[in-house]
């Protein structure tokens, strides 16, 4: 669960996110709506700590992410982001095995190497496995990166998840997919309310 | 229970390691380890090379001076070599070194600073060794305020930041003239002969402690070469993965700057070395590894140093210097560099 308390943040003088507080609860899928620069992507940012906020709090389950360790709140939170630009000549599942790094540090152990495979398996990138990045296309790449993010955040080898997971791949895939085209359209439920607060403040303001 | 007790096993990961991977992949690693091995061996011919070409009189005599000089491009090499891959890598460009930031002039600004604050006779009564490490610490303090702030604001623009090293090494330069000429005679020279030292002569003493620090520089940078390599994939998902960014990158910015007064000690500023030697082991190194990287990097650097020494010193009779010959390859390699990344 993923709640944000209080989350005040602005550009220079420009207030993005005014205490803003919102609860994503374990099991759904949420998105959020805003009009451009109502602060939805600041929002994500500050969720996924690649900002600070000035004010207020992130939790991911009891975790305070200003003050968690870096690689407790990376094994519970991955992010997805639309554009990735690598400058290394990573291979797919050198890109893959980058997702087990908050466990391993980069030494990756047994274990590792098989949730790798898994997360390879799923996403149904094995014949990919040693194409560099740049000689994919572009859903092949997501697919990528996708897998990335499933090796982040699978703890272990578990037979009910691959279970779940082999019964329906395709499945896997386009809910996947479901989040990225969320993420990558920026629609996330609940902005409105922050908009709409915004707008009545500027108003009062005049 | 038996998975748990594996996991600190470092045999069991290799093993595991060359279990998960596929033909192509250990093909990969052995062609790395090929280069790797190739470019060691180019090194050290290089350096037999110039200790024995065309040795005339007294064997004894060339040995001693030609060691120290062996010594000193070596340590110079792999300095340069190492902290431009890494910075290459934090700065997050191809086209950023320490020396196009303005690192090495920052260096000799340092050494100007000391001496007019002090006269030289202070300067001239402290050890060579003293001497050097005051510097360097002094160095790595400035350069880290400096370079923290630098990256902190402009971080996303390259062109800004290729802009304001490039002003920021010749402000360093001037304020370092300016200085000199403040000088009193005595005290100038000095300075001059500190600050230019050059290949052919070698102070014996410098050269062990620069070797020293210059070593101690690469071993710290062991452990960091992990986290580099997820450095390389960018900020937002180095974050995400978990990496402890600011302190790698602090951790990294204190050996560059270590390693850069290593080689800026030994023959001043040479400012496209860097920037030729780790685009070039990029290039001939094909790996994202940075244990690869900085190692290849490494070699280029000391290839590219003993090896240009050679053929300037021995073939060409000091006709000219290497710095001169450095910096009008690498000129023209950075502007190459810049209008294909820039696009002007």
């Amino acid at each position: 669960m993923i709640r944000v308390r209080d989350v005040t943040h602005r550009y220079d003088k420009q207030v993005v996110l005014d205490e803003v507080g919102l609860t994503l609860p374990v099991g759904q899928l949420t998105s959020i709506v805003g009009a451009n620069g109502a602060g939805k992507s600041t929002l994500l940012s500050v969720i996924s700590r690649l900002i600070r906020p000035e004010q207020g709090t992130v939790f991911i389950d009891d975790l305070d992410v200003g003050t968690a360790g870096a690689d407790a709140i990376s094994k519970r939170l991955a992010v997805l982001r639309q554009d990735n630009r690598i400058t290394a000549r990573l291979s797919v599942i050198d890109l893959v095995r980058f997702g087990r790094f908050p466990y391993s540090k980069g030494r990756l152990t047994p274990e590792d190497h098989v949730v790798v495979e898994e997360a390879l398996d799923y996403l149904d990138l094995q014949l990919f496995r040693d194409r560099y990045l740049d000689q994919l296309s572009g859903g092949q790449r997501q697919r990528a990166y996708i897998a990335m993010i499933l090796a982040q955040m699978l703890l272990t080898y578990s037979p009910t998840m691959n279970h779940m997971f082999h019964t329906a791949p395709i499945d896997l895939v386009a809910w996947f997919e479901v989040i990225l085209i969320a993420i990558l359209a920026y629609l996330v439920v609940g902005a409105d309310r922050w908009v709409v607060r915004r707008r009545r403040d500027k108003a009062s303001a005049e | 229970m038996t998975l748990l007790q594996s996991r600190s096993d470092r045999a069991t990961r290799a093993a595991a390691n060359l279990e998960h991977s596929s033909p192509e992949e250990r093909r990969r690693r052995r062609r790395v380890r090929l280069i790797l091995t190739v470019l060691g061996l180019a090194c050290l011919l290089a350096a037999v090379a110039y200790l024995t070409y065309d040795v005339r009189g007294s064997w004894d005599y060339a040995m001693d001076l030609r060691t120290r000089q062996v010594g000193s491009l070596l340590v110079v090499g792999a300095a340069v070599g190492a902290s431009s891959l890494v910075f290459q890598t934090i700065a997050g460009s191809r086209i950023l070194t320490p020396s196009v930031m303005g690192f090495d002039a920052l260096y000799l600004l340092v050494q100007t600073i000391i001496v007019f604050f002090f006269g030289s006779a202070t300067f001239l009564m402290m050890g060579v060794a003293e001497r050097f490490l005051i510097n360097a610490g002094a160095l790595v303090v400035f350069g880290m305020l400096l370079f923290r702030w630098l990256f902190g604001r402009n971080s996303r623009n390259l062109l800004v930041l290729v802009l304001v090293g490039i002003v920021i090494g010749s402000l360093f330069n001037s304020l370092t003239s300016l200085a000199s000429r403040v000088l009193s005679p005595n005290d100038f020279l000095t300075l001059q002969d500190v600050m230019f030292a050059t290949f052919n002569t070698v102070d014996g003493d410098l050269l062990w402690i620069v070797a020293v620090v210059c070593v101690v520089g690469l071993l710290a940078l062991v452990p960091l070469l992990r986290y580099l390599d997820v450095v390389d994939l960018g900020y937002d998902s180095a974050i995400a993965l978990g990496l402890p960014y600011h302190r790698v990158v602090t951790l990294t910015l204190a050996v560059v700057t270590l390693l850069v007064a290593v080689s800026t000690a030994l023959v001043g500023p040479m400012l496209f070395l860097g920037l030729i030697v780790a685009n070039l082991a990029r290039q001939v190194v094909p790996s994202h590894r940075h244990t690869d990287l900085v190692l290849g990097s490494v070699f280029v650097g000391i290839l590219a140093t003993v090896g240009g020494q050679f053929v300037v010193g021995h073939l060409m009779d000091n006709a000219t210097t290497l710095s001169v010959v450095v910096n009008l390859v690498g000129g023209i390699y950075f502007i190459l560099l810049l209008m294909r990344t820039v696009r002007l």
